[in-house]
């Protein structure tokens, strides 16, 4: 039919051992409370539209399945979870991304260089991607047995090259570490350099790595 | 694919960078799953004039039986 609907408001009671009730509603405007209570449920929800307004949840049972949230729109409010459980396992997005295969490691070398030379790598974020770099660490160590004694000393760095951007820098004697709180972001299209300078008076081999994951 | 592209797309889980005397670089790339690493020799990387050369001598590739 394609006339128009006068509001509609109609209250449903069922009580029953075993109910199948799909429902399926179309309308410009839709207010639908629901409670269910019952000893066992199977629960699908599928909300395709233009604006969605709060979606409230409240979920109370001795032992709860799967819980799978896919949310894909332009702009998203506040998420707000309360959780009180006994055990329960949430990923941050470092470990997330890692799980689902988008980590990415860095590494560039280079093999007895004199004072001031680098080991140097870049990386151009492809197009629709944007890199996020969580650590970054080098070692440096003489050449010769006869230098292995002295100071080592060399510099790090990861900059977005494209833009002029140092993102983080470490030095130290013989390499560092270093694990950014907040992760280094890189968007797509811009060079992601990392690098690593002996800064000893003899020749030395020298290791940047840098990691994080790109999504 | 071969390994260029796969560092333009970023297929890849790590990136290895062997900076030689000649300024050229070696680069290794791995990706989760794959059987096998695929390497290249590149000078310049991403400037207008970047080049792949041979990964042993470091010399231009040339095209062959033309």
């Amino acid at each position: 039919m394609t006339t128009d609907y006068p509001d509609w408001t109609r209250l449903m009671q069922l009580i029953g051992a075993d109910i199948m009730m799909p429902i399926d509603i179309q309308g410009a405007y839709i207010m639908m409370p629901v409670d269910i209570q019952a000893q066992y449920i199977t629960l699908d929800i599928d909300i395709t539209a233009q604006s969605v307004g709060n979606i409230s949840i409240d979920i109370a049972a001795a032992s709860v399945g799967n819980i799978g949230i896919d949310i894909n729109a332009q702009s998203i409010g506040n998420i707000t979870i309360s959780i009180d459980a006994q055990n329960i396992g949430v990923q941050l997005q470092p470990d997330w991304q890692t799980l689902q295969g988008k980590q990415k490691y860095f590494r560039a070398f280079a093999v007895n260089q004199a004072y001031a030379e680098w080991a140097t790598g870049n990386y151009e974020v492809p197009a629709g991607k944007t890199l996020y770099i969580t650590h970054f660490g080098g070692s440096c160590y003489a050449t010769a047995v006869a230098d292995a004694d002295k100071p080592q000393i060399c510099r790090m760095q990861i900059w977005n090259s494209t833009d002029t951007e140092f993102l983080s820098e470490r030095g130290g004697n013989g390499g560092g570490s270093m694990v950014l709180v907040t992760p280094a972001k890189i968007i797509a299209g811009k060079n992601f350099r990392y690098q690593i300078q002996n800064l000893a008076n003899h020749n030395c081999t020298f290791y940047i790595t840098a990691g994080g994951y790109e999504i | 694919m071969n390994a260029r592209e796969r560092l333009r797309q970023g297929k890849f889980n790590s990136m290895n960078v062997e900076c030689l005397p000649d300024s050229s670089q070696i680069i290794t790339l791995h990706k989760e799953g794959d059987k096998k690493a695929h390497r290249f020799r590149v000078k310049n990387l991403y400037q207008p004039n970047e080049e792949e050369v041979d990964i042993d001598t470091g010399k231009p590739i040339t095209k062959r039986n033309l």
